[in-house]
């Protein structure tokens, strides 16, 4: 019960970070590109990369994979609105745009958290 | 397509709030994004994968994420006259999240490490594939349902 309200006070502050950082990023520019979407899946790749090596390796570490993990890099990333970009720049002609932003997002998350993992699984 | 209607937004956090950091939205948000999170938590408890194997619980919030998302922005742009703390609440919040990119990431990546890469790239490509296709269906429907 603690755990899990833990967990959901976590993915509040991450949602609230995705909120702010997005809106900061998204604003300043006029490029189409979803660079405030790519920037907070990157971080949440590294930190969950990190904390998910770490509990691997170290099994007093498990509460602090849930709550920072699953709760905070969960709730900070995102692939609901990830999907919805890719479709609408698709629909508004700029396919490359969509290809482009699709295979940064997941190529990047994927190394991202592969160096995280790395730093304590070997 | 046909693109008929109020023009649908590319990032769908953007017109909640002209400042962003309006103290009302950002609770609601806040509020969504627990619901979101404890929401994942739980199916993750109840329907947990075994070491090797797709993360079918992970996919499947993804997907029924995505294709939410697509529905429900569609539907309140072209309803227009809507409470303007529901979208941020609902779509930013709960489904962002309740949808991850980074235990999607890692589930791949520690695939890979288990020696199951089949398994890795068979769990990404249907994330990837199935993610876009309903997010798009759920535009479609949308646009069909909304006057």
């Amino acid at each position: 019960m603690g755990l899990a309200v833990a967990v959901g006070g976590a993915g509040a502050l991450g949602a609230v970070a995705r909120y702010l950082v997005d809106s900061a990023v998204q604003r300043r520019r006029r490029d189409p590109f979803p660079l405030g979407t790519l920037l907070v899946n990157l971080a949440g790749s590294l930190v969950l990369g990190l904390v998910a090596g770490l509990a691997l390796t170290h099994a007093h570490s498990t509460t602090a994979r849930t709550v920072i993990g699953t709760g905070f890099c969960g709730g900070l990333t995102t692939w609901s609105t990830a999907a919805w970009e890719t479709v609408r720049l698709a629909q508004n002609g700029t396919t490359a745009t969509s290809v482009r932003f699709t295979l940064a997002n997941l190529v990047g998350s994927f190394a991202i958290a592969a160096v995280g993992l790395l730093v304590f699984l070997r | 397509m046909t693109a008929s209607g109020p023009a649908l937004p590319l990032d769908p956090d953007l017109p909640a709030d002209p400042t962003g950091r309006s103290p009302a939205v950002v609770a609601v948000v806040a509020v969504g994004g627990f619901l979101g999170a404890l929401a994942r938590y739980e199916l993750g408890l109840a329907w947990p994968t075994a070491a090797g194997h797709i993360p079918w619980a992970t996919f499947t919030i993804n997907t029924s994420g995505a294709f939410l998302l697509g529905l429900v922005v569609t539907v309140l742009v072209r309803i227009g006259r809507h409470n303007h703390l529901l979208r941020p609440f609902f779509c930013v919040g709960v489904l962002g999240a309740w949808t991850t990119m980074s235990t999607f990431a890692v589930e791949s990546d520690l695939l890979v490490r288990a020696h199951r890469a089949g398994a890795a790239v068979a769990y990404t490509a249907l994330t990837v594939a199935v993610g876009i296709a309903v997010a798009w269906l759920g535009v479609v429907i949308g646009r069909w349902v909304s006057p």
